[in-house]
C-alpha cells in the first residue's frame, strides 16, 4: 500500500472523525485497512501502516504525541493473532467478527490509554459516558464498510471466500 | 511467530523513538514538512465535507419547506398581534449589528486563517488554523468568526498551523460578562460539543433571556467586550450558590471555514 494512499485514507478520516454527524465520525477507516491488510497482506504491511496512519493521526490530534501509534500498533498485534488462530478462513464472518472485533479492541486501547493520560495529568480531555455512542457508531459503521468492502472486493477479485453468502 | 515479535517489536522501538524525538522537538521540521505537505489536500476534503454537509442541509430545508410555509403563515397573523415585541427585537437586532461591528470599531489586530481541518481524535472539539508561530500567534488568543463572534481559543501553536479548541468543547472555559446595566460576570463552559452554557452566575445577579453575552477581558489574551452568545434561558434554583444560563450561539459553529485570530 503506497504511502500517498495511507495519507489521503488517514486525511479522509481527520475529516470525517471532526463531523458533527455520529454516523461520519464512526467512519474509522484505520480500523478497516488494518483488518483488511492483515487479511490479505502479510504483518510488516499492517504494522507499516499502523505506524504511519498513527502517527498522521497525532500530528492532527488534541491529546498526547504517540497515543494513536501505540493504539494503532497493540491493535495490529492482536488482529494478527486472532487471525492466525482463530479467523483463519477468509470468509466474510470471519472478516465481518474481525472488524467488529477490532473496532470494540481499538475503542478500548484508546480509552484506557486517555484514561491513564487524563489520570497523571498529560492531557485535559476525559472520556464522557457520551463515548459510549461514538462506540456504538464506530460498531455499526465498521459492520457496514466491511459489508461494502466484501462485495466490491469479492466482485473483482476471489481472496475472501463468500462462505454462506452469495455474491 | 519469532517473525511476528520481530516486526512488532522494531515497529515499537520505532514508535518510542518517534514519541521521543516528538517531546525533545527534534521532530518539529518533519511534522511541519507534514502539515505543509498535507495541508492542501485536507483543505481540499475539509471543503468537500463542507460542500455536502450543505447540500444535504438545504435538501433537508427542501423538504420541510411546505411544512415551514404553513407554519410561517400562521406566524403571520401572530406577528400582527406582537407589533411592539417586534419593535424590541428591532432594539436587539441593532445591539447586534453593533456588536457585529465591533472588531472594526475597536481596530483590533488581527491575523486572517482559515480553518482546513478539524483533529483526528473524538473527544475535543478542536479545528485546525492555517496560521501559527511565524504569525505572531500564542497560546490563549482568541479566535473570532463572522464580524467579530467568539467561536473559541487557541490551545497549541506550530510554526504554520495551530490548534483552536472551540467553546462547544466541554473542557472550554471564557470568563465572560452581561452586557447589562449590573455587568453579571460568569463562565462560559462548553456543553458536549453540542452548544455553550455561562456557569458560575450568582443568585443575586440579574440575567434575562436575550441579553447578549460578552468577553470579561479578565483573561490577559482575550480582549474584553467580544459578542459570545444570547441567553436563551435561565435555570435558577433557590438551594443553589450560582445560576446557570443556556447560551445560543451567534453563529452555528459546524461549518466554520473563516476566521480571525485577534492579537490583543
Amino acid at each position: 500500500m503506497s504511502v500517498a494512499a495511507i495519507f489521503f485514507l488517514i486525511g479522509l478520516q481527520i475529516t470525517l472523525a471532526h463531523g458533527f454527524n455520529l454516523f461520519l465520525a464512526g467512519w474509522n477507516l484505520t480500523v478497516l485497512i488494518l483488518v483488511i491488510l492483515i487479511n490479505l497482506t502479510d504483518y510488516r504491511q499492517a504494522v507499516g501502516f499502523a505506524v504511519i496512519g498513527g502517527l498522521i493521526l497525532d500530528l492532527y490530534s488534541s491529546l498526547p504525541f504517540g497515543l494513536f501509534m501505540i493504539d494503532a500498533l497493540v491493535l495490529s498485534l492482536i488482529l494478527e493473532l486472532l487471525f492466525r488462530n482463530f479467523f483463519t478462513n477468509r470468509s466474510f464472518y470471519s472478516l465481518m467478527i474481525m472488524a467488529l472485533a477490532a473496532s470494540f479492541i481499538y475503542n478500548v486501547i484508546f480509552i484506557v490509554l486517555v484514561s491513564v493520560l487524563a489520570a497523571v495529568g498529560w492531557t485535559i480531555f476525559t472520556i464522557s459516558p457520551a463515548y459510549g455512542w461514538v462506540m456504538l457508531w464506530q460498531l455499526i459503521d465498521a459492520a457496514l464498510m466491511m459489508i461494502i468492502f466484501f462485495v466490491v472486493f469479492n466482485y473483482l477479485s476471489r481472496k475472501f471466500k463468500p462462505v454462506f453468502l452469495q455474491s | 511467530m519469532n517473525k511476528l515479535l520481530k516486526y512488532f517489536l522494531t515497529a515499537a522501538s520505532v514508535v518510542l523513538i518517534l514519541i521521543g524525538l516528538h517531546y525533545l522537538s527534534w521532530l518539529k521540521p518533519v511534522e511541519n514538512l507534514l502539515f505543509k505537505a498535507l495541508a492542501p489536500a485536507q483543505g481540499l476534503i475539509y471543503q468537500g465535507k463542507l460542500s455536502a454537509d450543505n447540500f444535504y442541509n438545504s435538501w433537508i430545508r427542501q423538504c420541510d419547506l411546505l411544512k415551514a410555509n404553513q407554519d410561517l403563515q400562521e406566524k403571520v397573523k401572530d406577528y400582527n398581534l406582537n407589533f411592539s415585541r417586534l419593535r424590541s427585537l428591532e432594539e436587539e437586532n441593532q445591539l447586534l449589528k453593533n456588536e457585529l461591528n465591533f472588531v472594526k470599531e475597536r481596530q483590533l489586530k488581527y491575523v486572517a486563517a482559515k480553518i482546513f481541518t478539524g483533529v483526528s481524535d473524538p473527544l475535543s472539539q478542536t479545528v485546525i488554523i492555517d496560521r501559527g508561530q511565524n504569525d505572531g500567534l500564542v497560546k490563549g488568543l482568541a479566535v473570532v468568526a463572522g464580524q467579530g463572534v467568539l467561536v473559541g481559543k487557541i490551545i497549541k501553536v506550530n510554526d504554520n498551523f495551530s490548534q483552536v479548541l472551540l467553546l462547544t468543547d466541554n473542557q472550554s472555559r471564557v470568563a465572560a460578562t452581561v452586557q447589562n446595566s449590573s455587568q453579571t460576570a460568569g463562565l462560559i463552559e462548553g456543553q458536549f460539543g453540542l452548544s455553550f452554557s455561562m456557569t458560575n452566575i450568582p443568585q443575586d445577579r440579574e440575567i434575562n433571556v436575550g441579553d447578549f453575552i460578552v468577553t470579561s477581558g479578565l483573561e490577559g489574551q482575550i480582549p474584553k467586550n467580544l459578542l459570545i452568545a444570547q441567553v436563551a434561558s435561565v435555570k435558577q434554583t433557590a438551594s443553589e450558590i450560582f445560576k446557570t444560563a443556556i447560551l445560543q450561539p451567534i453563529i452555528p459553529f459546524d461549518n466554520l471555514s473563516q476566521v480571525l485570530v485577534v492579537i490583543p
